[in-house]
Parts: structure tokens; sequence; C-alpha cells
């Protein structure tokens, strides 16, 4: 899959940074940031982005329903989406899979390794 | 000297006892003439059998001794009741003795002397009892040789013969036993009841028999819990009973109720009950703590159905599940289940259950019910808390460590080198911040029995393949060669990420205490009792044996300047030995100082292991939540 521009989604804006320059300079990708959920789905409507790191724990919407949020618009269903946890507990890990996301990453990532494992993630899915 | 003759015949006419001879069967042959005090003419007895006159119950008794006077040739003492011419009996105590040669017998009797109504006097009672006792030897030996507390006693309440066995249970000598009353003997608490079971006997004038326990004291102070058999005849005023010594008895008993007691309150106390199903009936046993945690009076015993109920619906079909495999392959179980109590309560329960089986069946299944809604409690807050913190960690964690690999991997542009040095030191510590952050993760999850491991049929060489490549850069930059001996292809049933996470830290703290220039080998084969060894060696310094012990426990470092020099956590190995434990295996180590150290565990071996052939036992992915701080 060719990935041209990758949405951001975080409420904190240090990992928006660490995660812009991340996909810019490592991934050498075109990035788009949204600081929440329903930010993201507005965002999303309008750039169109190949796929969206969404991260899970966020004031109001938080990861899980944004995720259900961006599935219910016909124009973006489509759109592999990762999350991004903190958490570890192996259930809460499987919820998300189990919600149809393309994959997890935790946290803390290595910008210098994030691009190549969301490659590798969008190009074991069927 | 001279005598003047002595006229027999007026002695015998002078006698005032009875004086009698009779042939060998007890026919009266000759009788003096004291016998007509009697109201009989001389006449009137003479040829007459004894028998004729003599009190029912007394005929066959008689009739006994004169046999054994005939048989043993010997002299015999005996009363027996005898009819008057007025109908009335008196007691007659006869001293008889056979002439063999005449076959007669001479007997000289005498009245009792309270020898009126129904009751022998007590000398004539001894009288009587020696006469049993001496005229028939079997039950003299019987008495004698019996393993029971055989004992003799009047109605005044003494003992008049004991039978050896007294002397061993009480340590008393037959003299002593007999010298006092026997309610002497007996334990104050128990002197009312012995009294009552006395009177039961005495106050009857037929023969009357009894069954009681009670306590004798015996010489050294302690006392004896004795079973009574005892039984009464009014006639000869003697009560004759059979003792047991049950005291180890009634203690095995005492203990029993005691440790039931015990294991009653200790259950109550843990909410641990027990249960029981017969696999062919299905009908199950609880015991009262089980009723106790369902809120179900005892009375109400449930068939399985209903206990199955009592399961929230949710857990019903994992419970049915497990309880299928347990009666059809007898395959224990331990699950924690929600439970809805029959007062509508809702709690956790921990079922566990082994099965006891036969070689081709299941015969009975047995197994444990803990109410553990509290641990639960406590679990979910300790856990909650957790994964805040760690939560809380990772969060600025991210930032740091992000900022700092950015800058390490020149993306910001290029740094001053001491600069450099300073970034990527930064940036080591924060790997060994989440290191820590993740073994204490997964302690957490150790310790509260969550460590769930994602089983599958895996060879050897991939968990040695995995682990290497995750150590291979340590190894580079600390100077060491890693070498890998793998006897045969070996398939273990594990969890892949787990067990290379045990062989990397073996790993990592073989690399982290070797001398450069130097050595690991990883050396994988056949373990004992046919498990799968891996062992990692390597050239270090080597452990002295006395902190052995304790390497294995938790935030154990052999030198707290480990930690700062080695950059471990001091939880790998509790972690590793964990791991290795839930897998059903073993990790050890050997080492010599000076020579280097060998850390090792074995796993059991995949039942019929075929190599080449993955069988996934739960759904995994092969892209995994890839814990990139690992």
């Amino acid at each position: 899959m060719d990935i041209q521009k990758v949405m951001l989604v975080d409420d904190e804006p240090d990992i928006r940074k660490i995660g812009q320059m991340s996909l810019e300079r490592v991934g050498h990708w075109a990035t788009v940031m949204a600081t929440s959920g329903s930010e993201a789905i507005e965002l999303a409507l309008r750039e169109r982005p190949d796929v969206i790191l969404l991260d899970v724990m966020m004031p109001g919407m938080d990861g899980p329903t944004t995720f259900q949020r961006l599935r219910e618009q016909p124009s973006l269903a489509h759109i592999p989406i990762i999350f991004l946890t903190a958490k570890v507990q192996q259930t809460e890990i499987d919820r998300y899979h189990s919600l149809g996301a393309a994959g997890v990453l935790r946290k803390p990532f290595d910008p210098l390794s994030l691009p190549e494992e969301i490659s590798s993630l969008l190009a074991a899915r069927p | 000297m001279s005598h003047a003759p002595i006229d027999i015949e007026r002695l015998f006419a002078l006698s005032p006892d009875l004086l009698c001879i009779t042939d060998a069967r007890g026919r009266l042959l000759r009788l003096n003439p004291s016998w007509e005090k009697l109201g009989y003419t001389i006449d009137e007895l003479l040829d007459a059998p004894l028998e004729d006159f003599l009190h029912p119950d007394d005929v066959l008794t008689t009739a006994s001794v004169f046999f054994q006077i005939g048989v043993t040739m010997s002299t015999a003492r005996f009363a027996h009741r005898f009819r008057c011419k007025d109908g009335s009996y008196r007691w007659l105590n006869w001293h008889a003795t056979l002439d063999p040669e005449a076959s007669c017998i001479y007997a000289v009797i005498r009245e009792s002397l309270a020898g009126m109504g129904e009751q022998a006097p007590p000398e004539e009672a001894e009288r009587r009892l020696s006469t049993a006792l001496q005229t028939n030897e079997l039950y003299r030996q019987l008495f004698e040789t019996s393993n029971s507390m055989v004992a003799i006693a009047d109605f005044d309440g003494y003992f008049r013969h004991v039978n050896p066995v007294w002397t061993r249970v009480l340590g008393y000598s037959h003299a002593e036993l007999c010298a006092v009353p026997f309610m002497h003997f007996v334990h104050p608490e128990d002197i009312a009841t012995t009294l009552a079971e006395s009177h039961k006997l005495l106050g009857n004038d037929r023969i009357t028999t009894t069954a009681f326990v009670n306590r004798y004291r015996s010489k050294d102070g302690t006392y004896r819990w004795l079973s009574w058999n005892a039984a009464t005849d009014p006639l000869t005023r003697l009560t004759y009973a059979i003792a047991h010594d049950i005291s180890d008895l009634i203690e095995t008993r005492e203990r029993l109720q005691h440790s039931e007691e015990l294991l009653r309150e200790t259950s109550h106390m843990a909410k641990v009950g027990g249960w029981e199903l017969d696999p062919v009936t299905l009908n199950p046993m609880w015991s009262e703590e089980v009723y106790r945690i369902h809120e179900v009076p005892t009375d109400q015993a449930p068939t399985l159905e209903e206990a199955i109920n009592f399961f929230a619906p949710e857990a019903r079909p994992s419970f049915r599940r497990a309880l299928g495999a347990a009666i059809t392959e007898g395959q224990p179980f331990d699950l924690e289940l929600p439970l809805v109590t029959l007062g509508g309560k809702s709690l956790w329960v921990r079922i566990t259950c082994r099965p006891e089986r036969t070689v081709d069946k299941v015969v009975r299944l047995r197994g444990t019910l803990q109410d553990i809604s509290e641990q639960k409690a406590a679990e979910r807050v300790k856990s909650e808390f957790v994964s805040v913190v760690s939560h809380e960690l990772r969060t600025p964690l991210t930032s740091i460590r992000g900022s700092l690999r950015l800058i390490e991997g020149g993306k910001t542009g290029e740094l001053p080198a001491d600069a450099m040095d300073l970034v990527r030191m930064a940036n080591s510590n924060c790997e060994r911040l989440l290191r820590l952050i993740n073994d204490i993760l997964d302690l957490d999850k150790i310790e509260a029995g969550k460590l769930r491991l994602r089983l599958e049929q895996l060879e050897l060489r991939e968990v040695v393949d995995r682990a290497v490549r995750s150590v291979q850069g340590l190894a580079t930059e600390s100077g060491v060669t890693l070498s890998i001996a793998l006897a045969s292809p070996a398939a273990v049933e594990g969890d892949l990420d787990r067990l290379v996470q045990v062989l990397t830290n073996l790993l990592s703290n073989a690399i982290k205490f070797s001398p450069p220039q130097s050595d690991v080998h990883i050396v994988g084969g056949a373990g004992r009792e046919g498990r799968v060894r891996l062992s990692v060696q390597d050239q270090g310094p080597g452990i002295p044996p006395e902190q052995i012990p304790r390497l294995f426990g938790k935030f154990q470092q052999l030198d707290s300047s480990d930690t700062r020099t080695k950059g471990g956590t001091g939880l790998g190995l509790a972690i590793s030995k964990a791991i290795v434990e839930q897998h059903g295996g073993e990790i050890g180590v050997e080492s010599e100082v000076g020579r280097g150290t060998v850390f090792w565990f074995e796993l059991p071996s995949a039942p019929g292991a075929h190599l080449g052939r993955r069988r996934t036992r739960w759904p995994r992915r092969d892209t995994p939540h890839r814990d990139t701080s690992r």
C-alpha cells in the first residue's frame, strides 16, 4: 500500500510534535495533526489521509468512539486505523483489535522506527 | 498313747450340720437326723434324687457341680436352694468330697445364716464364685487369659475378682483394685452415671444387663475410658462385667472432631468450601461453607443443574465445558467465575476440581469453591492503580524518549560529539526506566496470577533465534561472541514471546557479566525426564555459592552497583522463574567463582510433537502489538 498522507490524532501536543517529526522526517510522509476525536473526523473528511494513528485516551471523544464515528462515514470507512496506546493490558489490546483496527502500537513508540512499523502493519493486512 | 474307740455313727447322729453320703449323681444314700430340720422324715429323703428337692433354677448348676466333682475327683463348695416340706426354700451350702474308690460323695451341708428368702449371703456368693472358678477350668482360663478387662463385683460395691488385664491397663495390683469400693476409681464427672447404671442393675430381681461408658483413674493419675458390659445375678448378688479400654478410640474421635471443627472454622474464615460430584449419578455434594457461600440452607441439597445455574449466565458455558472435560477425560480445572447467590448477591468465586481416576475412568470429582469477591475487588483496585501509573509514566516517557531518539537519529541536525554522548546516556536511561516499568507490570501480572500463556507448539530454534537477534547488538558492543549448539530438533509447548523473554534475559545477563573477547554458549537439547533443556553458559566471574539461593528473588542483584553498571532492574530472574514454572518447567543455575556460570531451564516436551506442524491453541496474531520499548 502506498502511503502519502498520515493523520495523527492525539491530545498531547508533545506527542503530536514527536509523531509529526517522525512521520515527516523518517517516513517522509505528509501529515495531518488532530487534537481531538471530533477534529479528527472533520479533518479526515477534508484531507482524506491514507492511514490514521489514533490515540486511545483522549478527553471528550475517546479513541474507540472516534474509531466508530470514522467508520460510520462511508467515505472514510476504508481508511486503515492504527491505535496508539500507553495501556498494556492484554484485554485492552485485544479489544482494539476486535473493533477492526489495522493494528495497535504501544507508547512510548520509537520515532526512528515508527514509520517502518506502520508500513509493515499495513502490508500485513489481507 | 491309747484312744477310746470313736463312735463315728454317734458323731454322725449328733452333728448340727446336715451330713450326707450321695452317689456320684447326687442320690441321697445316707442322711443324719439334722435333715429333719427341713420338715422331712429321713425316709422321705432316702434314695431320692437330690434334684427333686431343689429350686428349679438351681437344678442344672447342682448337676453340673456333681458332674465336675466326678470328673476332677476333687472337693467342691457350692450352694443351692432346697425345698422344705412346707414348700419354702432354704439356702444350703455344700462342702462335698468324692471318695473315688466307693464312687460316692461325702458332704457336709450347713444351712446359710441369712439363708431365708431369695438372696444368697456374701460368703455364699464367694463360695459360689470360687466353686465356679475351681470347677470350670475352661472358664477360669478364659477369665485369666481374656484380652478384655473382666471383673466380678459384689453388691457392696467392691471388686471381688479382676483378671490380669486390669493391672495392665490401670497399673493397680489385684489387691489394690479389690481393697476399695470400685467407685473410688471412677472419674468424678462419671460417678453419677455409673451409680445410675449400677442401680439399674441392682434394683431388679431378674438378671439384668447394661452397657455404658465411664472413666477410670489409673495408678499414674491419668484416666482411661472404659466401655462396660455388665450383668447382675441377684441370686448370687454378683455383678459380672467386661470392660474395654477405649481411650485411644475416644482420643481419636476427639481429635477427629477437633480437626473437623478446625476445618469448618478455617474454611469459614477463608471462605473456602469443598464439593464432590459422582460422575455417574451426577449428584453434587456440598460442604457447609459451600452452602453458606451460595446462601442456600444446608437441608436444600441442589441438583447439578441447580448448582450450575448459580453461576452468572455468561459463566455457565465455560463451567460446563470444564466440568465435561473433568468427567470424561479427568482434566482438572481452576476457574474464577461470577456467581449469584440464592439471596441475589453477586460474588466472584474460584472453583477448582481435581478428578480422581482409576486406569480407565473417572470415579469421583472433588474440588474447592472459594468466595474471592474481596480479593477480586482488591485486585481490580491494584490493577487499575498499576495501569494508571504505567500509563501516566509512559506518556511523558514517550515525549522524552521520542525527542532523544530523534536527536540521536540526526533528525534535528548534527550535534557536537559530547552533546551526542549526553543524549545517548539520557536515552539509555530512558530505556532502563521503561524496562523497569515493563518488569513491574509483568510481576504484577504474575503475582495476581494473571500471566496468561498463549501456548503453541514451538521449535526450540525459534526461541533461540529470536532471543539471539534481540541481544546481538549488546553482544557486539561488549565484544562477546554468541555460539549456538542445538542437539536435535526439539519441540516444546510454550508461549513464544514469553520464552524469548526468558532466554533474552539470561543472555543479556551472561553478556553483561562476560569479559570482552569471551564466548557465551547457548546449548539446547534433551533435559531430565524427557524434558527439553536450554542453557546459557558464560565465562564471567561466577557467583559465590552463598548468593545463589537468592538469585531468583525480587530486586536481587548480587552487587548493588550492578544496577548502575549493568543496567538491570533486578526483576529479570524472578520473572523468568515465574514464566518457566508456569510452563511446568524448572529454572536453575550452576556456577563456580572464577570459572563462569550456567543458567538453564527445562520445559516439558510438546505432547506427541510433530515437528513442522504448528498447532495453535489460542488465536495468535502474527502482527502483534509489539512493544517497541523491548
